[in-house]
């Protein structure tokens, strides 16, 4: 009973860590010591994430569909996708680029909405299914978030380096900023949910 | 128990009948946004996307040569207008170029539109598509005319076509013996101004002559009569003669790229389209064809040869009226014939009592008198030629294909004969538009286009007007 905050009656300032009495913590709380608004569960947490996700799995789609990265050469004009350009990183027989470059572009963003559709369906079912590994699962969206930005990374890299006019222009595609909304959008829904939900949702020992 | 009773979630199922539960509706509202206009813009773009897919065209090549799908473009007067998809063999002689175009090519997809590809061409000795070295290889088109029945797919050409029909211009047609540096795309000058373009150039249908298409401008058409003379004007015309040493070209570009120029005497009606014109091999054999065909035609006899070749003057009070065309054995084998043309409008100067000699080198003859050394022209000194005249009392006039005697020298008396032609029957010969035909450097031209091959004669002879110039002085000084 007395094994989380809330249970215990108390909601933690998640700014200065000062436990207060879970009173009426939704009516607009603010800790009384460092002012930061209190709260006992990220608000409206699940309804953030889900919007988040929907949006980014949208972004999705165009964001493999349309090319990244143009570059302009001496032979013409080449518009690479995500996937064309690590098709190409493997022709060219740079394998270990092509590999990274797909588990940051590809495995990477689909693992994070995957992980959270789950986590977000879970929490929604109120599914009692090991909080512990779902819990894991949320760290790992956390943790491997940043990397889905390699590909972002590239392309602007490239794009500032690779200006040599006639010879060789690297542009940046329309695709690249879907891709960094994919990006961005699932930082934010991952950031939005809260993971103490997962545990809510269980009976507690 | 559960996070639902809790006051802090905020899960929105579980939302009872609190205030908190209006505020997370409002909240539902804003986050939606989101989404949403993830889901317009992207909507939007694949809408646009699909509206904006152009024609897509199968273009069939023999060789996809340099074309790389995904890569090389389609470009019309340079500018990019479509890409090409997808290069795949059809069979084992052809290839297909998938294309997808421009949206606003739409109306110009029908059926006459032709494909090729641009890529660097030698040929005729002229480089094309030279930027293409660097940039690839691009398909091109020209438009197919609005109205027509569209179609996907094209047969590409392999060469590009000539750049012809639909362009605005006199269309001319020159025959010449060989193409001699001349490109598609060569100009055309007329009085060092470019006024046209060679089209393009193919052997005549008897093998025997190159057609060479040109076309002259809108604004320069007029200049062209039937009068005109056709040259090629490529390369430096380096000429050494008495007159000094004479280089002539048109423009820096036709060394290059090769080049035809013209000019027009007066006279003449206005060039139609379609006009047929000998394109002469320099401006050199302008003159000589003219003093060596079409004129009229005369066999000399003699007994030796004595230094007269082809394509020596023939004089007229060292004036050179006409050519050596030929010379050779008779069949009889006891005489050399040598056949000389003498242009149509000196032709009244031959008679049936004309006499020829051999005015090659210098006779010397050694008299009462003293010392006689006589050479009928610096120029005949150094080539030789034929000179004739025509005693007093004109004979009748002569046809073609006469046969004189070619005396091995000239006797001081034929020098002085003064005929007086106005009885013979063409009324004006000699040089009675001496002026006029200066600045038209041979006057009337008698060498049309269409006449037979010019052989190319040894010892061109440049410059005729300015000779014909001192030739007539010294002529009218002489008798006296």
């Amino acid at each position: 009973m007395s094994s989380d905050a809330l249970a215990a009656g108390f909601v933690r300032c998640s700014s200065c860590e000062r436990l207060w009495p879970a009173a009426q913590p939704e009516k607009a709380a603010r800790c009384g010591r460092c002012g930061a608004a209190l709260a006992a569960r990220k608000p409206d947490s699940l309804r953030r994430s889900w919007a988040l996700l929907i949006a980014a799995a949208i972004c999705y789609v165009p964001a493999n569909l349309l090319p990244v990265m143009i570059v302009s050469g001496p032979g013409g004009s080449e518009a690479d996708t995500i996937l064309s350009g690590v098709v190409s990183m493997f022709g060219a027989g740079w394998y270990g680029v092509g590999v990274l470059i797909f588990f940051a572009s590809i495995t990477v963003p689909v693992l994070k909405m995957l992980i959270l559709f789950a986590l977000l369906v879970s929490v929604q079912r109120r599914w009692a299914w090991s909080p512990r590994d779902r819990t894991r699962l949320y760290r790992i969206v956390e943790l491997v978030g940043r990397w889905s930005m390699l590909d972002m990374f590239v392309v602007s890299v490239s794009v500032a380096l690779v200006q040599l006019g006639a010879v060789a222009t690297v542009e940046p595609g329309i695709g690249a900023t879907f891709f960094a909304a994919v990006v961005v959008l699932t930082m934010f829904a991952a950031s939005s949910f809260d993971p103490r939900l997962i545990w809510d949702a269980t009976p507690r020992k | 128990m559960s996070a639902d009773n809790g006051p802090g979630t905020a899960t929105g199922q579980d939302a009872g009948p609190q205030e908190p539960v209006v505020k997370g509706r409002r909240r539902l509202s804003a986050i939606w946004l989101i989404p949403a206009v993830v889901a317009v813009v992207a909507g939007t773009l694949a809408y646009r996307a699909i509206l904006d897919r152009g024609p897509q065209v199968v273009v069939v090549f023999e060789s996809a040569e340099g074309l790389k799908a995904g890569k090389s473009k389609v470009q019309y007067r340079e500018v990019e207008v479509g890409s090409v998809d997808e290069v795949k063999v059809r069979d084992l002689e052809h290839v297909e170029i998938h294309v997808s175009l421009d949206p606003r090519l739409h109306p110009f997809v029908t059926q006459d539109m032709a494909w090729w590809v641009v890529r660097p061409r030698m040929s005729g000795g002229v480089i094309s598509g030279l930027q293409t070295i660097v940039s690839g290889a691009y398909l091109t088109f020209e438009p197919g005319s609005k109205g027509k029945p569209q179609t996907r797919e094209f047969t590409g050409l392999e060469e590009p076509p000539i750049p012809a029909s639909n362009r605005p211009g006199l269309d001319l047609v020159l025959h010449t013996d060989e193409v001699g540096g001349l490109q598609a795309g060569s100009h055309l000058y007329f009085r060092d101004i470019e006024v046209g373009d060679v089209l393009h150039y193919a052997l005549a249908q008897d093998g025997k002559s190159v057609e060479v298409q040109v076309i002259v401008e809108d604004a320069y058409a007029r200049w062209v009569t039937s009068h005109s003379r056709f040259w090629n004007a490529g390369g430096v015309d380096v000429s050494v003669g008495a007159e000094g040493l004479d280089v002539k070209t048109e423009s820096l570009a036709s060394i290059v790229g090769g080049g035809i120029a013209f000019d027009s005497p007066a006279g003449g009606e206005p060039a139609k389209d379609g006009d047929v014109f000998w394109l002469h091999s320099s401006r050199a054999d302008v003159a000589q064809s003219e003093s060596t065909h079409g004129g009229l035609g005369l066999v000399l006899e003699t007994g030796s040869l004595g230094g007269v070749s082809l394509g020596n003057p023939v004089y007229y009070r060292e004036l050179p009226v006409g050519a050596v065309v030929s010379h050779g054995l008779a069949k009889d084998g006891r005489t050399v014939q040598v056949r000389v043309n003498v242009e149509r409008r000196y032709e009244s100067l031959v008679r049936s009592n004309t006499v020829f000699w051999n005015a090659s080198g210098i006779s010397a003859d050694l008299g009462l008198s003293g010392l006689h050394v006589h050479a009928e022209s610096l120029k005949s000194l150094r080539s030789g030629g034929v000179g004739f005249a025509t005693p007093p009392e004109p004979g009748l006039p002569v046809e073609d294909g006469s046969v004189f005697e070619l005396h091995p020298e000239v006797k001081q008396k034929w020098l002085e004969w003064q005929p007086d032609f106005s009885a013979g029957k063409p009324a004006s010969p000699g040089e009675p538009h001496a002026g006029a035909s200066f600045f038209h450097h041979e006057g009337k031209t008698e060498a049309q286009a269409a006449e037979a091959a010019a052989e190319p004669q040894p010892g061109a002879q440049k410059h005729g007007f300015l000779r014909r110039l001192f030739g007539g002085h010294d002529g009218s000084a002489k008798p006296k």
